[in-house]
């Protein structure tokens, strides 16, 4: 994690979710004590919920990390009352909210204690979230007609199930835009696609997230605790289906790794130089802000930008294109796209292969439309094959420099100053704390 | 049509289990609960994560055997003589495979191996492969099928297939001691070269002529019958066609 003071947004986030908790317990500190001797049963079961969903994230496939359990139990504990078998969850929004973050806090430490970050600005955002919902539920409105106390009166049961669900709503979206504002600051890239990619990637998830919370609190007056694991199996079936997916397309990225491999094994390009290309395509990509479709076609077209070298009769000097006549990159690169398009679900792929080799010149004055991706993988490619893949910095002043003799002319502007911000620092366009998106 | 079956099953069958426990929601909240009908919409969401959820893993399915065919384009790229040859051979060796009673599993990894037999080629210089159309063999040449397990290594839903990868080409050229499904891959290998690729210099046996000259090869009798029957079959389902 980078130190504080380059991210001001987390401390505000963090500032925001240590705040409510300092002022609950100041408030209500001294209720602390009946509250547990009276719901002892439930709140173990809710903190410890709490805590495992925060343990156990959810991998999307893109690599990012959301606990969607997590929330589902903070706001369970938000809406519910009655419970069959147990006391009326009869408490204001501030015990609400201490009950979640003791939670938060014990899968904070647990964290700590296997030494891994505790993601603290993260379980900040959870709590900000929760809070909202328990604040809209239990204090908003007159005394006796909040939203929680009207899930009591068999009558209007229809409507508090709408309303829970667009509270829940409200509070999950308040949530996803502070996670991924704090995640675009820890990448340094536009947090406008950061949220987009949220939005879209998760949408499934984030729905099920939305209606599970009410859905338990709706329950819990007929099966009581066990309203808790019976609305929690379709979100664990989730679980499974996404893992299931992310699994699917490692080995789908593994596949395509391997058809990168074909030329390396044959002396054809350097060793590695395709797996380097795709991981600085991608960071650069992120960097510009282009969204998760396009960063795994962009890594997919990366790895087989050089495919095409497969059909040489001899290997070009150390394989590096940008060394090439025009002419022979061009015919690389559409024998490289030929290629790929046996497969019609790579089509987007192969255009990208295809257009790597166009001039931005060509772009600026013939209007010609070149994907940004492909304007990316050309700036990586050329990079790499300058610096031969060492991150030393004379090479990387050397390419750097030729790089800028073809700015606008030969590269896109705008891409060669994102990679010079995914170079000088390692930390820019990454997802998670891991070094690249390895295998 | 078993291994479809297996499939599926294994597939789908959690995902009933999943779908059970929604339903089970369902009928809580709109009875017991007395939601009523919003009981429909609340119920919706899991669902629809569910049907995502299984949506997106049958595009990354498919999106998995598209890739396997770009591997086999590469492989007609570097050899062009080779055209159709891949596809032609896991053909033979999956009907091989299912007239052997192999299991589903064994059937596909015997399919897939006479798919992918061929990729080690494609980690070898052009003029080395393309050189063996004028009758010229480097010894690099025999290497192929050790290249083509290195290469697929890591695949692990490959692993089934790399021995069979690796031992067709000896399974070929005369009786061994490899895996049923090496021998599958061999003989339908070698059937195909002879009846379509055909020698350096363009000259193709008949059917029956390059069956004869496998049984001279003394492979196995078990297994030129089930290449027999893949022939026949094949034909039956060309005509069809």
């Amino acid at each position: 994690m980078k130190p504080v003071a380059t991210r001001p947004f987390a401390v505000v986030v963090l500032a925001a979710g240590i705040g409510l908790v300092v002022a609950a317990l100041v408030m209500d500190g001294p209720d602390l004590a009946t509250l547990v001797s009276t719901h002892e049963r439930m709140l173990l079961i809710f903190v410890g919920v709490v805590a495992l969903g925060e343990l156990l994230p959810l991998r999307m496939p893109s690599g990012r990390e959301t606990a969607p359990l997590a929330m589902v139990s903070g706001l369970a504990v938000a809406f519910v009352g009655p419970i069959e078998g147990e006391p009326l969850f009869a408490v204001g929004t501030r015990l609400v909210l201490l009950v979640v973050a003791a939670g938060l806090g014990v899968a904070a430490i647990v964290r700590r204690v296997r030494g891994r970050h505790a993601r603290l600005p993260s379980l900040a955002a959870r709590l900000v979230g929760v809070s909202v919902a328990a604040f809209l539920a239990r204090s908003w409105g007159e005394e006796g007609h909040t939203l929680w106390a009207l899930q009591q009166a068999p009558a209007t049961k229809g409507l508090v199930a709408g309303l829970m669900t667009l509270v829940a709503a409200l509070a999950v979206l308040l949530e996803l835009v502070l996670v991924s504002a704090l995640r675009a600051e820890r990448q340094r890239t536009p947090w406008l696609s950061a949220v987009r990619d949220e939005l879209t990637e998760a949408a499934p998830i984030t729905l099920a997230v939305v209606v599970t919370g009410p859905m338990v609190a709706l329950m819990a007056p007929v099966l009581g605790l066990l309203a808790l694991p019976a609305a929690l199996v379709p979100l664990v079936m989730a679980y499974s289906a996404v893992g299931q997916y992310a699994r699917n397309r490692r080995t789908n990225r593994q596949l395509i790794a391997t058809l990168s491999r074909l030329t390396e094994a044959g002396g054809y390009t350097p060793n590695q130089h395709a797996e380097r290309v795709a991981e600085l395509s991608v960071r650069i990509g992120r960097v510009v802000g282009l969204g998760d479709r396009e960063l795994r076609d962009i890594e997919y077209a990366a790895l087989l930008h050089d495919l095409g070298q497969i059909s040489l009769r001899d290997p070009i000097p150390d394989g590096a294109t940008v060394l090439a006549a025009p002419a022979d990159q061009r015919d690389i690169a559409s024998e490289g796209a030929r290629i790929i398009r046996h497969a019609e679900t790579l089509a987007t792929v192969a255009t990208y292969v295809e257009g790597q080799t166009t001039p931005f010149r060509l772009v600026r004055e013939h209007g010609e439309e070149v994907p940004m991706a492909s304007r990316i993988i050309k700036c990586a490619n050329a990079y790499d094959d300058l610096t031969g893949g060492s991150s030393g910095p004379e090479r990387h002043e050397a390419a750097m420099e030729r790089i800028h003799l073809g700015l606008g002319y030969e590269y896109d502007p705008e891409v060669v100053d994102a990679l010079t911000r995914v170079v000088g620092n390692s930390a820019v366009g990454r997802v998670g704390k891991e070094p690249a998106p390895s295998r | 049509m078993r291994q479809q079956v297996a499939t599926m099953l294994r597939g789908t069958g959690v995902g009933y289990l999943g779908f059970a426990a929604i339903a089970f929601s369902m009928v809580v909240l709109w009875k017991v609960a007395a939601l009523g009908p919003v009981a429909v919409i609340i119920v919706l969401a899991p669902l629809l994560v569910a049907q995502w959820a299984y949506r997106q893993h049958a595009e990354e399915r498919r999106g998995q055997e598209r890739a396997l065919e770009v591997l086999v384009a590469a492989v007609e790229a570097k050899a062009p003589h080779l055209a159709g040859h891949s596809g032609r051979v896991a053909e033979l060796s999956e009907y091989m495979a299912e007239h052997l009673g192999l299991r589903s599993q064994a059937v596909g990894d015997a399919r897939m191996a006479g798919k992918l037999h061929d990729v080690g080629l494609t980690s070898l210089p052009t003029r080395v492969v393309r050189d063996t159309l004028l009758g010229e063999t480097s010894p690099a040449l025999a290497t192929y099928p050790t290249r083509g397990t290195r290469l697929l290594g890591g695949l692990d839903f490959l692993a089934g297939a790399l021995p069979a990868i690796e031992t067709h080409q000896a399974a070929a050229k005369g009786p061994s001691g490899v895996p049923v499904e090496a021998r599958i891959v061999g003989a339908a290998d070698a059937y195909d070269l002879l009846t379509v690729v055909g020698e350096p210099g363009g000259a193709v046996l008949p059917p029956q002529d390059a069956l004869d000259a496998l049984v001279a090869r003394r492979l196995d009798s078990e297994v030129i019958e089930a290449l027999e029957y893949a022939v026949a079959r094949r034909d039956r389902a060309e005509t069809a066609r």
